[in-house]
């Protein structure tokens, strides 16, 4: 055992700890910044932006998409060091969040018509809102697998539910100056069924990608 | 050193805090003594939560994998934050995960592990034939298929027309039972 100490301590060199919380998040800004940016220059903004920019629904589900985004990547920085941290007080707000943006969008839902709106909505070429959220939200992975891959969580699941929920959000936000399709059933089943394959399916390849 | 751990739980909390904080600038004469006062702290931990279970052989190369861990994932710890928790939390990460990983394989870590003591045992209290003499026809076909013709599982569960699974469990149960007889 001594000799391994005296080995291990033979190879170290001068070294920092890893990215306070607030430069954390000033990176993860920065970068949704640059996410945001190269969105805004490839992708087309809708046909109905300026009537749609001036409703409350409308803003109500961006702010939330925001927090959701915003608080997973908080849930994501404290889920990559070894010790635990209480975190209720951004899971609860996060669970909230969501379950509201879930009441906003199913409120919209044409009871009238259910059948119709689904089947509509069963078609395929409209999945291309899907694959964009899987593309933003890979783009925005890339920053935080780099970041995850130097710590220690002692629940990689976790850590990567809570990236892939940050990344994921991106993505359906900016779905939102994209597409112009806003019935209920398009939401459910093209942004938010993707958001949550790519939030477990982010858990699951952490478990593979985080192992320390 | 080992003796530092008696003191109070702030005074070992502050010596490894500034031991930590010198081992950044890379000292490496304070990195050794950070090194040597948690490797005393964990072999104790490992013994709090481990127990009487944690065979020495065992806690040997856990005891290494941590001291290892702790080397290599430095950098996560957070100097505004007690120190302790985080050796524990890396330590009990890597207890868990050794276990995790040592329980997927248990059967050959066992036999083997058996085969080395009942050599050394049985030279003083019992022959291989008197162990094997306990044994029912199908156990002993099972012992004699895999550790003595050094058949794989698969191929010796072909032989015996068993599946695979019910071979494991059959030796995994002859296993206990020489184990049994040994220590007797």
């Amino acid at each position: 055992m001594t000799d391994q100490i005296k080995e291990l301590a033979q190879t170290l060199k001068p070294f920092h700890t890893m990215d306070t919380f607030k430069v954390f998040i000033g990176k993860w800004f920065f970068m949704s910044g640059i996410i945001v940016f190269i969105a805004n220059r490839t992708l087309p903004v809708r046909d109905d932006f300026s009537f749609k920019a001036v409703e409350w629904g409308f803003e109500t589900e961006n702010v939330l998409w925001i927090l959701i985004s915003f608080l997973g990547a908080i849930l994501f920085y404290f889920s990559t060091f070894p010790e635990k941290s209480n975190t209720k007080i951004f899971k609860i707000p996060t669970y909230f969040a969501m379950a509201g943006l879930f009441l906003v969008v199913f409120s919209r839902f044409d009871f009238q018509n259910p059948v119709q709106e689904i089947h509509t909505e069963m078609d395929v070429w409209r999945g291309g809102c899907g694959l964009f959220i899987l593309i933003i939200a890979y783009m925005q992975s890339l920053f935080l697998v780099f970041w995850a891959r130097k710590t220690a969580p002692s629940n990689p699941y976790a850590t990567g539910l809570w990236a892939a929920l940050s990344c994921s959000a991106v993505g359906c936000l900016l779905m939102q100056f994209v597409c112009a399709r806003d019935s209920s059933a398009h939401i459910i089943i093209w942004h938010f069924v993707p958001m949550t394959i790519i939030t477990f399916g982010g858990g699951l390849a952490a478990r593979k990608i985080l192992r320390w | 050193m080992t003796n530092d751990l008696n003191f109070k739980r702030e005074h070992v909390e502050a010596k490894l805090k500034s031991l930590f904080i010198l081992t950044m600038n890379g000292d490496q004469q304070a990195y050794e003594s950070f090194l040597t006062f948690t490797s005393a702290l964990v072999k104790r931990y490992l013994y709090f939560i481990g127990g009487i279970n944690l065979a020495q052989e065992n806690a040997d190369d856990l005891h290494q994998e941590i001291l290892m861990s702790i080397h290599m994932k430095k950098q996560t710890y957070r100097t505004d934050r007690p120190i302790l928790p985080w050796i524990y939390a890396v330590t009990k990460y890597r207890y868990i995960d050794y276990y995790r990983h040592k329980k997927r394989q248990p059967l050959m870590v066992e036999f083997d592990e058996l085969a080395k003591h009942t050599k050394e045992e049985t030279e003083i209290n019992l022959s291989f034939e008197d162990i094997l003499e306990f044994l029912t026809p199908k156990q002993k076909n099972m012992l004699m298929l895999v550790k003595v013709e050094g058949l794989s599982y698969q191929q010796a569960a072909e032989t015996m027309n068993i599946s695979v699974p019910s071979l494991k469990t059959g030796i995994h149960r002859l296993v206990k039972a020489i184990q049994k007889k040994v220590r007797k």
